[in-house]
């Protein structure tokens, strides 16, 4: 026990005296969580995120003016950056992509509106754009609805209105006035009784959504990078319990294992005290991770000591997997030829790279055959209060199986 | 240049042989493809969303909604009872007409599957949207003594919108595969070259394979660019294989295939000069590994190879511009999506060449032979 000890110190001593390779990788998931938490924040994106839509009004008139409204109501005012151009130059700034989409509203649409003839709108949508050309068809097509809707329920008055477009103020009778009020009123009534409060509306709901959530706090970025960092700081992981592992073959090509294996230290105590460096260290750089997770970027885990204890069992299974690689692994060209490819295999099948439930089905199936997965589902339970009894057990009960298969192997691979 | 070359060559070679170069290369690339591909397909490769309408009203006005709701874009399966699996159901209560007869405020439950498509369930949420705000339109035009019929003229049909793209773009709607072929390309570009470059060239100096060469007649000049000239193969190489694969496999649209080559040519150049930077200056592999991840990572990050730019807040776009991928990705785009030519283009190509020109002068000065 005692030659363990001395050979993790020793491995200890060595990482803190070069530690520029760790701290660089130890690094990394932090920073990626913050730029991916910026870029991927709900609270954030509504602030700052802004369709720019190029108008050009072609009607000047009422119908227009009003269509264009519908761009401008309440939350849809900061959505939208609606800009009035002509036509030659809006046509021209969206070819060269300086804009989301351009509306078009021909010269009539107010006029058709008024005469219940079927008028057109054009969208030209930005073509590099993936999502917002999206997002303006379909807010114009609602609007389009909203219009068509508001023009039946006032096709006879709209009907009735349009001859008095076309003459004086001082040539219209009063009566005829009258005749439109007479005829709006009860439509109007039945408005304000459809409308205020909305007689029938939408309640949206994720199937997995629990009712106290709307007991629960405003959106907090820290959410959202305590989303993010879990996948990000399993995948460094691997890389750097992956790098320790490797120190068995590194020891064993500079002559540094032969000359440890010249002292009374047989090889079962080497590999056990190799794995249980990589475990501590693992466990000290992903309490490092997490610590900084909290300092930096606020992000709360829940039980401290559950989080630990499930970073101490995916640091068993990741330490078995990797023990068993190098005890089949000839050289270190071998395995950095196996090692990433399945390092990175895994991320993208166990979420750490898309969450899990946006993968095509096909790769979904093979998410609860990776550490990665078992680890994300892990933390969450922690930050929901639990304690997660299956992936711990779940990782540990691979941890140990892997270990013990790959002692005897690894003994082989170092003896003399 | 001769002797550039034959070290370029052989490096080239080496790279080549290493087992793991083809999973960098190409198989982890197409990896990439086909999992964000499949996640930002386009519009047009799933035009149907389905919704479950769970229809218990007693009365007419739930009929009314599943026929306003009545779309080419969605598949309806009309059922009496909520099914044990869903992607999204919208359920209508047995008082729903009742309710809407007494006036009286009424919500319907949509409830969608966290696991299905967020753009299907979000074209689906918009679409009873707008069928409720026809159901809203029938109740005011109804007749006092009963539910309303839709009108002779469908509301919908009254203003209609014509889609499309500006004349001299792109004419049909671009598939996922388009848009993130190019993003993996440029960031798979970055990760081969930084760390393949990086490493070899550390490990030729530590190995003294750089000095024996130096010891014969051959200049310092003619070593540095045959390494450069190495890595820049070893990125076009990458280049072809992937564009051939996304031309073969997922009908990739590239534009003018030489501007969009000279784009791949003048990135490469960049990423081959910071690699013999890297190489030069660091002496340990996981550091070199590291910070070719991290430089990686944060100019695909930053330049558009993940995710759609348009979804970047505006300040991450700006500092975006300050890394070479950005640049590559805006190039990609304008030849892409916009068939820009050459007066475009040269901008990109100058600020990749200026690119260029500062890793070489980092790469140069701090380039070293020996340990």
């Amino acid at each position: 026990m005692n030659r363990i000890r001395l050979i993790v110190t020793r491995d200890f001593r060595r990482r803190l005296r070069s530690p520029a390779g760790i701290l660089i990788l130890t690094a990394i998931p932090l920073l990626m969580t913050a730029i991916f938490g910026i870029v991927f924040s709900p609270g954030e994106k509504s602030r700052q995120l802004s369709i720019r839509v190029l108008v050009v009004d072609n009607d000047r008139n009422f119908g227009a003016r009003m269509l264009m409204q519908a761009f401008s109501q309440e939350r849809f005012a900061e959505m939208f950056r609606m800009e009035t151009v002509n036509e030659e130059d809006g046509r021209r700034e969206i070819a060269r992509g300086k804009a989301s989409a351009l509306l078009v509203i021909p010269k009539d649409f107010t006029a058709a509106l008024f005469l219940s003839r079927p008028v057109q709108l054009e969208v030209v949508k930005n073509p590099s754009e993936q999502f917002l050309p999206g997002v303006v068809e379909e807010f114009t097509r609602t609007a389009a609805v909203l219009a068509a809707a508001a023009q039946a329920v006032f096709r006879e008055e709209l009907a009735a209105m349009r001859p008095l477009w076309d003459r004086s103020f001082n040539e219209i009778e009063t009566t005829e006035f009258a005749n439109l009020l007479d005829s709006l009123r009860p439509k109007i009534n039945r408005l304000r009784r459809v409308l205020d409060p909305l007689l029938v509306g939408l309640d949206t709901q994720d199937e997995t959504s629990k009712p106290e959530a709307e007991n629960q706090p405003a959106f907090d970025i820290s959410e959202i990078f305590a989303l993010i960092l879990p996948g990000m700081a399993i995948l460094f992981m691997m890389f750097i319990v992956e790098i320790f592992m490797r120190e068995i073959l590194s020891e064993k090509e500079d002559g540094t294992l032969r000359r440890l294996l010249f002292s009374p230290i047989p090889p079962i105590q080497y590999v056990a005290a190799k794995i249980t460096s990589a475990w501590l260290m693992g466990l000290v750089i992903l309490g490092l991770m997490a610590a900084m997770g909290s300092v930096v970027l606020a992000i709360r885990w829940g039980n401290f000591f559950y989080f630990l204890v499930l970073g101490g069992a995916v640091l068993a299974a990741l330490c078995g997997l990797f023990a068993l690689f190098y005890a089949f692994f000839r050289n270190r060209n071998q395995a950095g030829v196996i090692t990433s490819p399945v390092i990175l295999v895994f991320a993208a099948l166990g979420g750490s790279m898309i969450p899990v439930n946006q993968l095509p089905a096909g790769f979904r199936a093979f998410s609860r055959f990776t550490p990665n997965y078992w680890f994300i589902q892990g933390t969450a339970l922690i930050r929901a209060g639990e304690f997660p009894v299956t992936a711990i057990l779940l990782l540990l009960a691979v941890g140990l199986v892997l270990t013990v298969a790959s002692l005897p192997l690894l003994v082989r691979r170092v003896s003399p | 240049m001769k002797i550039s070359w034959l070290i370029a060559r052989i490096d080239l070679k080496r790279m080549t042989r290493d087992k793991a170069f083809f999973f960098w290369s190409l198989a982890f690339p197409v990896f990439l493809i086909l999992i964000f591909g499949n996640l930002y397909r386009g519009g047009n490769s799933n035009p149907k969303a389905e919704i479950v309408v769970v229809n218990r009203d007693q009365g007419r006005w739930g009929d009314f909604l599943v026929a306003a709701l009545d779309n080419p874009d969605l598949v309806i399966q009309k059922v009496q009872e909520k099914p044990d699996k869903f992607t999204r159901v919208l359920e209508i209560p047995a008082d729903f007409s009742q309710r809407i007869q007494n006036f009286q405020a009424q919500k319907l439950r949509f409830t969608k599957n966290a696991d299905a498509s967020l753009e299907a369930a979000t074209r689906v949420e918009t679409r009873i949207i707008q069928a409720l705000v026809r159901l809203i339109a029938g109740v005011v035009l109804q007749p006092e003594s009963g539910p309303a019929q839709p009108g002779n003229r469908p509301i919908e049909e009254l203003i209609t919108i014509k889609t499309g793209f500006p004349p001299g773009t792109i004419t049909t709607i671009p598939s996922g595969f388009d848009h993130v072929i190019p993003g993996i390309l440029v960031h798979t570009l970055m990760i081969l070259i930084l760390i393949y470059g990086g490493i070899t060239v550390m490990m030729d100096r530590q190995s003294g394979i750089l000095t024996r060469i130096i010891s014969g007649p051959v200049s310092r000049a003619e070593l540095w660019g045959g390494k450069f000239l190495g890595r820049l193969l070893t990125g076009l190489l990458q280049a072809v294989m992937l564009v051939g694969l996304g031309l073969l496999f997922f009908k990739l649209n590239l534009g003018d295939p030489p501007l969009s080559f000279l784009i791949v040519i003048l990135f490469s150049a960049a990423m081959a000069s910071l690699s013999i930077f890297l190489g030069s200056v660091f002496r340990k592999e996981e550091v070199i590994i590291g910070l070719a991840i991290l430089f990686a990572n944060l100019f695909a990050a930053l330049g558009g190879c993940w995710w759609p730019i348009e979804v970047v807040p505006p300040v991450i776009r700006a500092v975006g511009m300050a890394v070479p991928a950005w640049w590559a990705m805006d190039a990609f785009h304008q030849v892409i999506f916009f068939h820009k030519g050459l007066e475009t283009l040269i901008l990109h190509y100058v600020v990749l060449l200026a690119y260029t020109a500062l890793f070489s002068f980092l790469a140069i000065r701090y380039f070293r032979i020996r340990q």
